[in-house]
């Protein structure tokens, strides 16, 4: 029997569940109330269903993408598939060597020198000493840090931390690979060449199974990918569909009132003791209709609806415009056109921000509202609070439509024929 | 270097409970000396006397003893200098003691591998049973010392020999007891605070400052069937020369610490189970 051709992953009615509550009971504090002639007072454990039943599979040598909100259960599918911890029912088929990244340095003991910790971290992610020897030199060059091998790990700067940590894992060689959230660390530099690195992983004819919230790695690295909510299975397809439909459904998770407002209020509060100041959101078009698209070049409004607000008088209101790959591309806020002026403030208010002619190209967007004191503190939050569609329009006036995956900014330019170079 | 036929690896709820899974356990055991090394490094490092702690710490221990439990208590040494007697027995002991010690507390101390890797768990356990072999077999060098010393006093043997034969059962039994611990103490935390007490109790029901005919001979069983008893008496018998009676009971001790290393495998399985979710 042969295992080319079979599938490198198979998930079949994959499940985990995890009680909530009281993991320990306290049996002296029982017996102290059961003594008093008190009935022992338990509340039932809550189970949540962290992984209901997936299904899946993934081809030897596929680049596998895991999307999903905070808590979707991304990471718990990795740890069921590296073995850390068992699936409640179900099961999974994994077919090959397997190495996990869940995190880059795991097992770095900073009184030891980064040349120990290549070691240590290397047989801690499943590689042999042997193996480890044979790569070190590669491993120091690529980490770039050949001048300090000989230092303890305690006297790097984190970032040379995770340079170390990610050169060992760069030169992982298992025939399948599972990746969490590695990317999201270390300076833009660095991040381009473990982008680099994942791109020869991934291309080297390996399995690998990668989660992340960056959505331009998760779509210019992988092949297929799952998506995730609240830990069922709800959209696998072709990586740029499924990037589509969870920006589809992130949309749907907010209740709506019938003036189009989105309740934001459902939050605990980012500051302890301050009141949750972003109650409410919407867009709305030039006649003050609730709206969720804009259209090219056109005015994007923002009604805010915040409470309490004058608890804190120097405080800003600001719109962040972020792309599909959540990378922040406009700002603006209340002090940037001005502020409120001596307008008496009151405890409950709708805020209107108003960008004209939004020079963003027709695609989707998501919006973050946010209250902070400038230079201060950040007093409020609410990422992807609203999505915004920017439509096509005709806006550069010669009947061509931008779109996002060309460029994200829209601007209007000239072009003409400079020199005309005949033979 | 791939494998034509690839290794098939099944993740399900684990039933039953003699899956030790022994094989991993190997596989892993470029792990296992990694970690043993690093527990080595970490403990000495940036000290100026580094290893040589190892030596100092046993020492001092013995000079003390010597001084309170041999002079002022007087107790008895079988005819031995006290200090040489002592510091035969005072090594297996300590070696059991360190590794209980840090052993119990690995899987919390280790936690942050085990929420982010796999590996077989045991290994973190058993990694200390062999950094502190290295302190034992660097001490042992100080006995030796002292038994060239004392050599007027004593008649030594081809016996000597024999003496790793007893670090076998040490091993087994700490392997045991820790995987006993640890895993406990992964669910409760309490045991950590037991620990330095059981071992204070091990120390009195283990011939280490004294010699087993202290006590009545109908008594004399229950001592010997502590495996450390046993371990104690075999250095005390292989390097010192001293008659031993008991050998029956001495080896029903040694089985006693394989049935506490197989009981421990089992628990330490079930407990492996939950682990990355409890901890």
């Amino acid at each position: 029997m042969s295992a080319r051709n079979k599938p490198a992953i198979e998930a079949h009615a994959l499940s985990k569940e995890y009680r909530l509550g009281e993991t320990h009971r306290d049996w002296l504090a029982d017996a102290a109330a059961r003594l008093r002639g008190r009935a022992v007072q338990r509340s039932a454990p809550t189970i949540l269903r962290a992984l209901d039943e997936l299904n899946f599979t993934v081809a030897e040598g596929e680049v596998f993408g895991i999307i999903g909100a905070n808590g979707a259960g991304k990471s718990t599918l990795l740890k069921l598939l590296a073995g850390i911890t068992d699936p409640t029912s179900g099961r999974a088929i994994l077919r090959g060597r397997i190495a996990s990244l869940l995190e880059v340095g795991t097992g770095f003991h900073p009184e030891l020198t980064g040349r120990e910790n290549v070691f240590l971290n290397g047989t801690i992610l499943g590689m042999l000493q042997r193996e480890i020897r044979e790569e070190y030199e590669r491993i120091v060059e690529f980490s770039g840090l050949e001048a300090f091998m000989d230092t303890p790990v305690k006297r790097y700067s984190s970032g040379m931390q995770v340079r170390l940590a990610f050169a060992v894992a760069a030169h992982l060689r298992p025939e399948i690979l599972l990746i969490d959230e590695v990317l999201a660390v270390g300076d833009i530099e660095f991040q381009h060449k473990c982008l680099g690195a994942m791109k020869e992983v991934a291309g080297g004819g390996r399995t690998v199974l990668f989660v992340s919230h960056n959505m331009a790695a998760v779509s210019s690295l992988c092949h297929r990918a799952l998506l995730l909510r609240q830990g069922r299975q709800v959209a696998i397809g072709p990586t740029d569909e499924v990037i589509q439909t969870y920006i589809q459904s992130t949309a749907d998770t907010h209740a709506q009132d019938a003036a189009g407002f989105v309740a934001l209020h459902e939050r605990k509060p980012l500051l302890a003791h301050s009141p949750v100041i972003i109650r409410a959101a919407r867009m709305v078009n030039e006649h003050g209709e609730a709206v969720t698209a804009v259209r090219m070049g056109e005015t994007l409004r923002v009604d805010v609806r915040v409470e309490q607000l004058n608890q804190f008088p120097s405080a800003v209101v600001g719109v962040t415009v972020r792309s599909v790959f959540d990378q922040k591309i406009i700002h603006f806020n209340t002090a940037m056109a001005g502020g409120f002026g001596s307008a008496r403030r009151g405890a409950k208010e709708i805020v209107r921000l108003e960008i004209p002619e939004l020079p963003l190209m027709a695609g989707a967007y998501s919006l973050d509202l946010l209250v902070f004191e400038p230079g201060v503190r950040l007093i409020d939050r609410v990422d992807g609070a609203l999505t915004c569609d920017v439509i096509e329009a005709d806006w550069y006036g010669h009947g061509y439509r931008g779109e996002a995956r060309e460029g994200l900014i829209a601007v209007r330019g000239e072009c003409r024929i400079a020199v005309r170079e005949e033979n | 270097m791939s494998a034509p036929q690839k290794r098939e690896i099944v993740r399900r709820p684990r039933r039953g409970w003699l899956d030790l899974a022994l094989g991993e356990l190997w596989a892993y055991r470029d792990l296992l000396a990694t970690l043993a090394w690093r527990n080595l490094t970490v403990r000495y490092k940036q000290s100026l006397l580094g290893i040589a702690w190892a030596i100092i710490k046993p020492v001092i221990q013995m000079v003390v003893f010597s001084v309170v439990f041999g002079r002022l208590a007087n107790l008895p040494s079988d005819g031995y200098p006290y200090p040489i007697f002592l510091y035969a027995g005072l090594l297996p002991w300590t070696y059991f003691t360190t590794t209980i010690t840090s052993a119990s507390g690995s899987l919390l101390s280790g936690s942050n591998m085990i929420h982010k890797v796999y590996f077989p768990r045991m290994i973190l356990p058993f990694s200390y049973l062999f950094t502190s072999l290295i302190d034992l077999l660097l001490a042992m060098l100080v006995l030796f010392g002292m038994m060239g010393w004392y050599r007027a006093d004593m008649v030594f043997s081809w016996t000597i020999l024999l003496f790793p034969l007893f670090l076998i059962p040490a091993v087994v039994f700490a392997g045991g007891v820790s995987l006993w611990l640890s895993a406990a103490a992964a669910r409760y935390r309490d045991v950590l605070h037991l620990v330095p007490y059981l071992l204070q109790l091990g120390m009195f029901i283990t011939p280490v400052v004294y010699a087993v005919n202290l006590l009545p001979e109908r008594f004399r069983w229950m001592l010997q069937l502590n495996p450390m008893t046993g371990v104690v008496e075999g250095f005390r018998w292989s390097l010192l020369g001293k008659p031993v009676d008991g050998w029956g009971v001495i080896f029903a001790g040694f089985g006693l610490a394989f049935v506490f290393l197989a009981s421990g495998m089992i628990y330490f399985r079930r407990v492996e189970r939950t682990l990355a979710d409890v901890l």
